[in-house]
């Protein structure tokens, strides 16, 4: 049973779209703690699925795989949320925490890319994460985001274009840094 | 490595999501859910009463005549979304749906191809079994999906469903019109987002008057030939869902198929049960929500002897289609949509599972949506895969005949993308006279794509003394290709059409009428000669 015949059937039976959320909440969630940690990833991917069940009339059932139509609706939570999170941000003025993204820690594997992605936007940081983390192919880009097709296929040429840079800036400092060190 | 696998790697350190958080936030949404379901029972109650009144009324029964039902079919063409629905009798009409700006609409043609014309905006069109009607749907601004009537001359449009309607609680869904075999009534699905409780099995006189409930938590009707009955699915809330049937007027209601699995503790459902053509036997698919694969049952029209024939299938498919199911004209053969791509036959004795559309569609099989008919009088079968884009139709003892074997292995690369399969027959979009539009895929350099399209038009040219009345660059399937249409080339052919694998160039298919193999034999030797692309 695809997941456009689980929305369809769930006009009728509300509950079957209980096998939405089997499928992919795990993913959905994975994704957004590793964007913005795990109390928001809670909060964020719940309501994913409430707006999810209340919006399913509007599915488009020629789609089998409901998952962009899912990350769209969880992409646009986070920055909905992260409007709000800067705001408070500014007003303690102190950093969130539980936020891989936001507050690296430079010990740990990855710093390095993580640095990278924060050179980045956030809209391109979602494009790319959708690509790279949620696997979404470029047609599934298009219609998470609600952009033309073409439009995903330039901005993710740009911004990996950009976290290339990014890591080779950051692979010379090293290197500067090691050499100056010796 | 580049960047994407780097940050691929850095996903990796996120955690797993802990049960805790799965079970409370699955607790959450049926929470959500059930507070839907209070909220559309309320209005119910108050309602319910006046919808009896306003929509029950008796009415006479007329005696149904012994008409076979037409089923849907479905095809997509290349450039436009194209659903095919054959009118039955004289077989000579078929609708179709394309894809127009803002939506859809249904077009008519002849099974030729020729003299298409607008029929109508919308989509999902049924012939009523005496071909004088359509039954289709619109949709509305909130996507919801009304039904309508048309007479096939474009005359006497008529809605009967509306967002409106007494005792109606919002905009509804109408899905799976079934006429009635003497073409007077239709049933159909219809349901409603936020009060599931007015769902069900709903049925109307073509003409709009006494639109009423057959049966509540019901779907996917399937009206049986003799007029007498309807096959539905019901579901039993705690995911699991069954055929039922009833009488035509709604009365006797009972279980055919059994909940299946019921020990299981998977989600199971039954799903577009189809009446065999002679109303002994129903077909249906049964799913399992933990597999987007369905299975192919077949049982007496009684319910015994329930049987799996067939594996793979695709269940109910889009909004477009009633049905994935398609029985032969003697019953004797089933025609179904497999999520391997494509679509399949299997002998109802004997098992034998055929293949019938050719080509390379496996790569991502669930995407594949797709449905298969055949029709009472006519018996042609026409498929279309809607992602993979290929199709095929042909009549009775027909075969496709492999008239190519392309051979590019050898430093030729075809441009990245997915694999694709395109049409070579041009269908509806065919000016008069024109049999063959050939799609030449853009290849990874200039030099390439004109060597490449060269030999095609070549091929063509040399092979048939083909030349083409036309060349032009065109979007086909979100790909810049190379259009050639030719006109009286290939003309003793019904259908023909052209698959394109992946690295190994076109393969051109032929189909040819029953006794005309031998015959063509050497045309073919042709072709075959011709179509050799080694570069």
């Amino acid at each position: 049973v695809t997941d456009a015949e689980i929305v369809a059937r769930s006009l009728e039976e509300g509950e079957v779209f209980a096998v939405l959320f089997d499928r992919h909440f795990r993913a959905i969630h994975r994704f957004l703690r590793g964007r913005a940690g795990v109390d928001l990833a809670d909060e964020i991917t719940s309501e994913t699925f409430a707006i999810a069940f209340r919006k399913r009339g509007a599915y488009d059932l020629s789609c089998d795989d409901a998952r962009p139509w899912l990350y769209g609706i969880a992409v646009n939570l986070l920055r909905e949320c992260r409007r709000g999170e800067a705001r408070r941000l500014r007003a303690y003025a102190r950093s969130a925490d539980g936020s891989p993204l936001e507050a690296p820690d430079p010990e740990r594997d990855g710093s390095m890319v993580d640095a990278a992605l924060r050179e980045l936007g956030e809209q391109e940081r979602t494009l790319i994460l959708l690509h790279a983390w949620a696997g979404l192919s470029y047609e599934q880009l298009a219609q998470a985001l609600d952009v033309p097709i073409g439009t995903v296929r330039s901005r993710l040429s740009r911004v990996r274009e950009k976290l290339r840079a990014a890591l080779e800036l950051h692979d010379r400092a090293v290197a500067i840094t090691e050499r100056n060190m010796l | 490595v580049n960047e994407v696998d780097l940050l691929a790697r850095r996903f990796d350190a996120v955690p797993e999501t802990d049960e805790t958080t799965v079970v409370r936030a699955r607790a959450e949404l049926l929470r959500v859910i059930a507070a839907s379901e209070v909220q559309s029972t309320a209005p119910l109650r108050r309602s319910s009463a006046r919808i009896a009144e306003s929509f029950w009324r008796p009415r006479s029964r007329t005696r149904m005549a012994l008409l076979a039902v037409a089923l849907f079919l479905l095809l997509t063409g290349i450039a436009t979304a194209t659903y095919l629905v054959v009118r039955p009798r004289e077989l000579v009409e078929i609708a179709f749906v394309r894809a127009v700006p803002g939506g859809h609409a249904i077009w008519v043609m002849r099974v030729d191809g020729t003299g298409s014309r607008l029929l109508t905006r919308g989509d999902a069109p049924s012939w009523s079994p005496d071909g004088k009607r359509v039954a289709f749907a619109r949709s509305g601004p909130l996507r919801e999906r009304q039904l309508y009537v048309i007479s096939s001359d474009g005359s006497g449009l008529r809605q009967l469903t509306r967002c409106d309607q007494r005792g109606m609680p919002q905009c509804g869904f109408a899905s799976s019109f079934t006429w009635s075999p003497d073409s007077r009534r239709i049933a159909f699905s219809l349901d409603f987002v936020n009060f599931t409780s007015y769902s069900g099995v709903y049925v109307t006189d073509a003409d709009g008057s006494g639109l009423h409930r057959l049966a509540r938590n019901a779907g996917a009707p399937s009206w049986s030939p003799d007029g007498k009955h309807i096959a539905f699915t019901r579901g039993n809330g705690r995911f699991r869902r069954a055929i039922w049937v009833m009488s035509a007027d709604g009365r006797h209601q009972m279980p055919l198929s059994s909940y299946p699995n019921s020990d299981s503790p998977h989600a199971t459902a039954d799903d577009a049960p189809t009446w065999s053509p002679d109303g002994r036997e129903i077909a249906f698919t049964r799913g399992s929500f933990d597999d987007p694969s369905d299975t192919v049952w077949v049982m007496r029209a009684d319910g015994s002897g329930g049987r799996q024939v067939a594996a793979h299938a695709l269940g109910r498919v889009t909004e477009f289609s009633s049905s994935s199911l398609a029985w032969s004209d003697d019953a004797t053969e089933l025609v179904y949509a497999s999520t391997r791509g494509g679509v399949y036959s299997v002998q109802l004795n004997g098992g034998t599972v055929r293949r019938l559309t050719i080509g390379s569609a496996d790569r991502n099989p669930a995407a594949v949506a797709l449905i298969a008919t055949t029709t009472a009088s006519g018996g042609w079968k026409r498929f279309a895969s809607s992602r993979y884009r290929y199709s095929v139709a042909y009549p009775p003892g027909w075969t496709a005949v492999k008239a190519t074997t392309s051979k590019l292995e050898r430093g030729f690369p075809l441009a990245d993308g997915p694999e694709v399969d395109k049409l070579l027959s041009c269908g509806d979009s065919c000016p008069e006279g024109i049999d063959v539009v050939f799609y030449a895929r853009k290849l990874s350099t200039p030099r390439m794509y004109s060597l490449f399209a060269a030999k095609e038009a070549g091929a063509l040219a040399n092979g048939f003394g083909c030349a083409p009345t036309s060349r032009n660059a065109a979007r086909v399937a979100r790909e810049t290709a190379m259009v050639f249409t030719y006109s009286n080339c290939l003309g003793n052919y019904m259908v023909e059409y052209a698959v394109v694998h992946r690295g190994h160039g076109f393969d051109l298919y032929l189909l040819a009428p029953p006794g005309h193999e031998a015959r063509d034999r050497a045309t073919f030797a042709r072709i075959l000669s011709t179509f050799r692309f080694t570069p």
